[in-house]
């Protein structure tokens, strides 16, 4: 019998929607052009309502309101940041390799990839044993050649952090674009954008306590990116089609929220992140912690447990009403060990039973003490039944 | 189009500089018009843009809004073109 859930431990894939940003929504949704407040009896209201939600990811990221595009989310937004710098019009027409972390999600790997096959020239930025980017590699692989990089400041599986300023005056000495993937770090850490250094930089609502299908590409003033979607004047251009004014709207008033109450969510999710690392391996043998020696978005645990399948562990955990999951997307929908713990010189048998437990601002510490508690059991009784060889 | 059509004198270099290479119009007449809010009366901007229709467009917009289109020159593929911000305009009219 599943149990429902609750204890939601998921936040790094996706975030519940905050009631005021809920609130914010509903005012956008009235489609009865006789009534008042609606888009279709006041069409500049649906502009001013862009405007403003434009206005707070600006204010969120230190960014000028005209350098924000808003997308259908994270996805398109580094979609958006990869092929649109290899298809603008060049600047300099031999800069042709794109270089990427081989840790990123595919969301920045698939497209890398698809400019690979068009003639660009894509190559993977090794990284060491925690997880951080080997930025001698880096700076062997950076030349004139090279028209961006991408790297996530944190990495969506174990939240391991980039120093993505030092990365900066790498790619700013080589005249490289860089791309950061911010969407796991956007409600634990400040993005001032000039702070990164950077000159892209994706956002999902989702992920910040803000509704699905909207998301934001930070493109810095002077960048030249050719759009995806054409035939509008949306969006300065480069992402044509009728916006979504609704979910952009509550993607503003979540990063409103999040600029005044970041702060209060790092801690909660941080110190509840740190009890769970700490129960589990204090009361747990053989568990590795993946990316712990690095620094990382703490609310954020990802971990393998020798001996015991990953999938028997979220299935327990569910059925005892605790939403967890494998973090890794290849090993959810292909059964295949995640290429960000293959990258990081983890055997693939552990890589492929790991779990992440990521925590969030509607958690507690004892949920996380009810969690461990259950998962020290549920390991003993499986390690009893296992036949799966410990790694 | 000749390959330097001169309305008056080109300047040597402009205020601000507005690069919409890549993007077809309307959208550089858009972000032009954006930019030029920010400007005050007599500076000049120079658009870049690859689309040739901006050849056209631009010079239009500029008569209707009280700008002075100043001509342009070709690079290339690419176009940059000057505008001269005209006097501000009572409330109600075109910037």
């Amino acid at each position: 019998l599943i149990r429902r859930i609750v204890s939601y431990f998921r936040h790094a894939a996706t975030t519940p929607l905050d009631p005021r940003v809920r609130e914010r929504m509903a005012l956008c949704l009235e489609e009865d052009p006789g009534a008042e407040g609606s888009l279709l009896s006041e069409p500049r209201r649906g502009g001013k309502i862009l405007d403003e939600a434009r206005e707070r990811l600006a204010l969120f990221m230190g960014a000028s309101p005209s350098e924000i595009v808003f997308t259908s989310g994270g996805t398109e937004a580094s979609n958006l940041a990869l092929k649109g710098a290899a298809l603008a019009p060049p600047r300099e027409p031999a800069r042709r390799r794109i270089l990427v972390a081989a840790t990123e999600p595919a969301a920045i790997l698939h497209p890398a990839r698809t400019l690979g096959r068009l003639g660009w020239e894509f190559s993977e930025i090794p990284v060491d044993g925690r997880g951080v980017v080997d930025t001698a590699r880096l700076r062997s692989m950076l030349d004139d050649r090279v028209l961006l990089v991408s790297m996530s400041l944190a990495n969506a599986e174990t939240g391991v952090l980039q120093d993505l300023p030092g990365i900066a005056r790498l790619t700013r000495d080589c005249g490289a674009l860089l791309h950061t993937d911010a969407g796991v770090a956007a409600m634990h850490l400040p993005l001032r954008v000039d702070d990164l250094g950077v000159d892209l930089l994706s956002l999902s609502a989702h992920r910040m306590y803000g509704p699905r299908g909207a998301g934001a590409l930070y493109v810095r003033d002077g960048v030249r990116l050719a759009p995806l979607v054409e035939g509008g004047i949306e969006e300065g251009g480069l992402r044509a089609g009728a916006q979504s004014v609704a979910a952009i709207a509550g993607f503003g008033e979540a990063a409103a929220l999040a600029t005044v109450e970041r702060q209060a969510w790092k801690e909660r999710s941080w110190e509840v992140g740190r009890a769970l690392a700490s129960g589990i391996l204090e009361s747990i043998p053989e568990v590795v912690h993946h990316g712990a020696a690095a620094e990382r978005v703490e609310a954020m645990v990802c971990l393998s447990v020798a001996g015991v399948e990953g999938e028997s562990l979220l299935l327990g955990l569910e059925r005892a009403g605790f939403a967890a999951s494998s973090g890794s997307p290849c090993a959810d929908e292909a059964g295949k060990p995640s290429h960000v713990l293959l990258a990081m010189g983890v055997s693939p048998r552990l890589a492929q039973s790991s779990i992440l437990l990521a925590a969030g601002r509607g958690n507690s510490v004892e949920e996380a003490e009810r969690l461990v508690a259950h998962l020290c059991g549920d390991v003993s009784r499986l390690r009893e039944m296992s036949v799966v060889e410990r790694a | 189009v000749s390959a330097a059509r001169v309305e008056g004198c080109l300047p040597e270099s402009a205020g601000a500089v507005l690069d919409t290479v890549g993007l077809y119009c309307p959208v550089p007449i858009i972000k032009t018009a954006e930019r030029m809010k920010a400007m005050g009366e007599g500076e000049i901007l120079e658009v870049v843009s690859d689309d040739r229709v901006i050849l056209l467009d631009l010079p239009a917009w500029c008569r209707s809004t009280g700008n002075a289109y100043m001509g342009h020159r070709e690079s290339g593929r690419d176009l940059h073109l000057f505008v001269r911000r005209g006097p501000a305009r009572p409330a109600g009219q075109a910037a």
